[in-house]
């Protein structure tokens, strides 16, 4: 069995993600690349409710709905949390280009503030849609 | 015979361009942020009133404006950013080929079906 294996079974492995506990560092920057698609989304459907507000009032009562329902209010926080997510690690990879913040300790004090500015706009976001009546 | 970094970085190195995609994400990356703050606090105001009141608020030529300008800027970005990830994750040469294009005419579309909803508004 051993000859048959293929050239590429030698190649070395790592990290083994099944096994291999992502630092920080890791956890946020492949975040802030699901956020970006997830918000690619969230432009999808921003775009359906400018159409369906063009639409008329049918259209609208329809889209609308769905943004004013739970899930749809969910969402919302959800995307504030996106948003401020990738807004954040936008934030920082600018001064990465910069050439500032390179160093490990920078890097990592830099991602929790991200972590804590996206918590703030996600809760924020809540405290709005459920208790600001908007 | 080396290429000079010029050369290189003008499109002649191995994938052929990057730097255009590079200086453009970033570019709309810092445009989006004050685009997407006051558009947030745009729809807001415009969630009060119901069909009537956010016809009226959205209708107003320099909202149509404002998310205009956020609708093609923040479009652009994605299909910029979706572009990277697909050519990160997708190794096949066909589906990369399907996938790049199709990002690219639902960004497109996108843009065009906003502004027209946008302009219809007005």
């Amino acid at each position: 069995m051993a000859d048959a294996k293929s050239r590429e079974d030698k190649r070395p492995l790592s990290p083994h993600l099944q096994v291999y506990r992502l630092p920080l560092l890791a956890v946020v920057s492949i975040l802030n690349r699901a956020a970006g698609v997830a918000l690619s989304g969230v432009l999808v459907l921003f775009i359906v409710w400018l159409a369906a507000l063009a639409s008329g009032p049918e259209a609208f009562a329809m889209a609308n709905g769905l943004v004013q329902s739970l899930i749809g209010k969910l969402l919302m926080v959800a995307v504030a949390f996106g948003l401020g997510w990738h807004g954040g690690n936008g934030l920082r990879h600018l001064f990465w280009d910069a050439g500032k913040g390179f160093s490990i300790p920078a890097a990592e004090t830099s991602g929790w503030l991200v972590i804590l500015f996206a918590l703030a706009c996600g809760l924020g976001a809540a405290a709005l849609l459920f208790l600001g009546g908007i | 015979m080396s290429r000079s970094f010029e050369g290189r970085v003008r499109g002649l190195g191995t994938a052929h361009e990057g730097l255009h995609h590079w200086t453009a994400q970033r570019l709309t990356a810092v445009a989006n942020i004050p685009l997407i703050a006051v558009s947030l606090l745009l729809l807001c105001k415009a969630s009060k009133g119901g069909y009537e009141g956010a016809v009226a608020y959205i209708g107003q030529p320099l909202v149509v404006a404002w998310f205009a300008l956020t609708l093609v800027v923040a479009c652009y970005h994605a299909a910029l950013g979706l572009q990277v990830v697909i050519e990160d994750y997708v190794s096949g040469k066909g589906a990369k080929f399907a996938l790049l294009f199709l990002v690219r005419f639902l960004a497109a579309l996108g843009a065009v079906v906003g502004l027209a909803s946008l302009i219809s508004l007005l």
